[in-house]
């Protein structure tokens, strides 16, 4: 995207924000179209169940309506994913203490009417073409089995960085932790994944990397 | 000062992750990149390591985005009715959550603060009593002291002095009877309870010396024995119900 199309979109957005702030809720209704898959992408890879994930992406989405008065920042997106990561950490809180492996789990104890729902192949957008990708379907499940094996600090700081293509900075300040806490927990979820990916085989033996995956 | 750098390097794996995971995002200042480089020049382990979280970084950008489930627009029209999504997930939580929920239902704890506030109610309420009919037993003692307008006709001690009144369960409201009567109250206790008709036909009897009120036989047992009874009863009812329900409170 050019800068100019970009500044574009963000002065239009600044309107949309503007009219939200008004009380035009069609207005705020374009910014959750423009946003709601992040968010909920988000609660889904911090939580592992896709209706907690669909409660608190839209619990998310009101909270911010309702707030928009209080939103005075350059980045609508990083303000957005922080309610929903506070959502997420409520209902850890509301858990007592999170499962290690909810994903795993779900799917060994949910009887077969129900797992095929909370598989992750049948969650992933009809738009993605796994032959064209890195990813097989099935190495899209362990990693977000994988995912849900950290500490959900390492877990948010992980998928803000990686998964949702945040920058260390915006990341703390989502995060609401200095950068230095965001760079060791980056360093912490890529070190355990790199453990647990090895383990299930998903990292591939130096011998097949290709090429176009060692540029920088 | 480069042998430092690679011995922390191999010793202390939280620094290494954070300096190669630095690198991939191009985190580190030129200096520390170069050390960095030079390093992996001659180590192949650390080298592997590098290309290993660069592979797990290549994989995470290339985690397709869920389908949504639903839409999740806005209402144009009405209320904003937020689904109460931490009870609701709580409810669903995993049976293999190493940690049961323990989230109290709103009957449990409305049942638990209706019962903390009869409790407490119950045990002002006893302790009140009580004091009361000590009161009313020290409020002869008191009368006899004061002038004789402090006696009136009818043998009651005179609320300014004595507080209470015929049935000896009212609140006085001088501050310092209270306050003699609580100092008192635990020598008295004792005694009180053995010696409830005393007191119990105080408020009956008609103005004579407070002495002689004091040691008159015992008749029947008089209204105040059973309030005393009562307030007992309450005080003590009173605090374990609410003691009881801070206990079930932590509990759940």
């Amino acid at each position: 995207m050019s800068s100019d199309a970009r500044s574009d979109e963000q002065e239009n957005e600044r309107r949309l924000i503007a009219r939200g702030q008004e009380g035009d809720r069609a207005a705020f209704n374009a910014l959750v179209e423009k946003y709601q898959g992040a968010a909920y992408a988000l609660a889904l890879r911090m939580l592992g169940d896709p209706d907690a994930a669909a409660d608190v992406t839209q619990e998310a989405f009101f909270s911010a309506y309702r707030a928009l008065g209080a939103f005075h920042g350059s980045s609508f997106r990083a303000w957005l994913l922080r309610i929903v990561s506070n959502g997420c950490y409520d209902v850890f809180r509301a858990r007592g203490r999170q499962p290690v492996t909810s994903l795993e789990a779900l799917l060994e104890h949910d009887d077969s009417s129900s797992s095929d729902s909370r598989l992750p192949t049948t969650m992933v957008d009809p738009s993605w073409n796994p032959e064209e990708s890195v990813l097989r379907v099935e190495m899209v499940h362990s990693i977000e089995s994988a995912l849900l094996q950290l500490p959900p600090e390492q877990r948010l700081a992980i998928v803000l960085c990686d998964i949702q293509g945040m920058a260390y900075d915006e990341v703390a300040r989502i995060m609401e932790t200095p950068l230095g806490t965001v760079k060791s927990r980056i360093a912490r979820a890529r070190a355990q994944l790199r453990v647990l990916l090895t383990r299930g085989g998903e990292l591939s033996p130096p011998t097949q990397r290709q090429d176009a995956e060692r540029s920088t | 000062m480069t042998e430092d750098f690679n011995r922390r390097l191999h010793e202390s794996p939280e620094y290494r992750q954070e300096q190669l995971s630095a690198a991939l995002d191009g985190m580190l200042a030129p200096e520390e990149r170069a050390a960095l480089d030079a390093h992996l020049a001659g180590c192949e382990t650390c080298a592997r390591e590098l290309e290993e979280l660069h592979q797990v970084r290549t994989l995470l950008r290339a985690m397709p985005e869920p389908a949504l489930p639903r839409s999740f627009l806005l209402p144009t029209e009405g209320e904003l009715v937020a689904p109460r999504s931490a009870a609701r997930t709580a409810e669903r939580a995993p049976a293999t959550t190493v940690t049961p929920l323990r989230q109290p239902t709103r009957r449990a704890t409305r049942t638990l603060q209706v019962t903390r506030w009869i409790g407490t109610i119950a045990a002002v309420l006893g302790m009140a009593l009580f004091l009361g009919t000590l009161v009313v037993h020290q409020g002869a003692t008191y009368s006899t002291s004061a002038p004789n307008a402090a006696q009136p006709q009818d043998g009651r001690p005179n609320p300014a002095v004595g507080g209470g009144t015929a049935n000896g369960g009212t609140i006085p409201s001088p501050t310092h009877t209270f306050a003699s009567a609580g100092t008192q109250a635990t020598d008295k206790a004792a005694t009180a309870t053995s010696s409830p008709t005393i007191s119990a036909t105080m408020p009956a009897k008609s103005s004579g010396t407070p002495e002689t009120t004091l040691t008159s036989p015992s008749s029947s047992p008089a209204p105040g024995d059973i309030l005393r009874t009562v307030s007992l009863v309450l005080l003590f009812g009173g605090i374990v119900l609410a003691l009881a329900s801070f206990v079930v409170a932590r509990r759940i």
